[in-house]
């Protein structure tokens, strides 16, 4: 009655052990690669707000020679070189980590100077579209916040 | 011995007496046991899959480790960058005799206001920490001892309605996977420099 086990018994036994230890690991990796995938929402978030005062300053410095001479509905990246903020339509990526799109519109009002769909177009406004992705990963926005701004200044 | 089948760890356990200890101590009547090949088979698998997942447990640990200190730091970056950002809204101007303006070690000395009354908020890199004060109030730590914190680069930007002040902080830190570093940044227009 006493066989033992044969060779096909062990291994199937150590193959559902492993089969068992190894998944366990690969749900406790997923779990760390999702509890980072939050950070990486906060410092979205705060690369939104950077970009919005950026541009603010850029706006201050006179809405003529900047704002009003970016193409609208075009995608634009900020960058900081050190004295001042700048827009480039090439792209450049933050940390390596991340890709930031801002993307201008035109503002129409209606005849009770609201914001329409339709309308005279405000050359004095402009709605900033802001937009933080992963890097090469443009499907699955992080953070998008849109802004008005205005030419208050000109 | 009994005649019953022996249990799995049993039949290990078993194994492993009897290649120490002469058969002469266990009977083995009956018991049809493994062949020299099944065994030399078993045990190389043993080996190979323990192996494998010592190396995975391993490697899971330092991966651990490096998520566990890289969010920690994430966290500590992005919320100074948060409060000096929100400090500097409130101000008015600078002093930039107190300031220590594109160093590594970088100063701020702001002339704020808050609900009408002014005051001073100085921000400063001292000893890898990061420093506020307000007037000549106490020193706060805004980062925590055990991080060092590498560069605090303060850098003005003056437009002709407003000033702005742009600042990056460098984080250094230590994984298994090397030396790492990294930068927050943020940059606050001085709300009241509009007036």
């Amino acid at each position: 009655m006493n066989k033992g086990f044969s060779i096909i018994e062990i291994i199937v036994s150590a193959s559902i052990i492993s089969i068992a230890v190894l998944s366990t690991i690969g749900v406790f990796q997923i779990y760390l690669k999702l509890s980072n995938k939050n950070v990486a929402q906060t410092q979205a978030a705060l690369l939104v707000e950077e970009a919005a005062e950026g541009i603010q300053t850029i706006r201050d410095s006179g809405w003529n020679s900047t704002i009003s001479t970016y193409t609208p509905d075009t995608v634009y990246y900020l960058s900081w070189n050190g004295t001042a903020y700048s827009l480039s339509t090439t792209p450049s990526y933050i940390d390596d980590s991340y890709q930031r799109e801002i993307v201008f519109s035109r503002i129409y009002r209606d005849d009770s100077s609201n914001i329409s769909d339709s309308g005279t177009e405000d050359e004095n406004t402009r709605k900033i579209s802001i937009t933080v992705y992963l890097k090469n990963d443009t499907t699955t926005p992080l953070v998008y916040a849109e802004n008005l701004l205005h030419n208050v200044y000109d | 011995m009994t005649q019953q089948p022996l249990s799995y760890m049993r039949k290990i356990f078993y194994i492993m007496y009897m290649t120490k200890k002469s058969s002469q101590m266990f009977s083995i009547k009956n018991t049809k046991g493994f062949t020299l090949i099944e065994l030399v088979i078993y045990v190389a698998g043993m080996v190979l899959l323990l192996s494998a997942v010592t190396t995975l447990i391993y490697s899971t640990f330092v991966f651990y480790k490096g998520t566990v200190i890289a969010p920690r730091v994430d966290r500590i970056g992005i919320s100074v960058v948060d409060r000096i950002t929100k400090d500097i809204r409130t101000g008015v101007s600078y002093n930039a005799d107190l300031s220590q303006f594109n160093v590594p070690t970088g100063a701020l000395s702001l002339n704020a206001q808050t609900d009408s009354t002014t005051l001073t908020k100085y921000f400063a890199l001292v000893s890898g920490r990061l420093i506020y004060q307000e007037d000549s109030g106490a020193i706060q730590y805004l980062t925590p001892d055990d991080i060092s914190v590498s560069n605090f680069i303060i850098t003005p930007i003056q437009t002709p309605v407003s000033t702005a002040m742009h600042f990056q902080i460098d984080i250094g830190y230590t994984t298994n996977d090397g030396d790492k570093l990294r930068s927050y940044s943020g940059v606050a227009i001085l709300r009241h420099s509009y007036e």
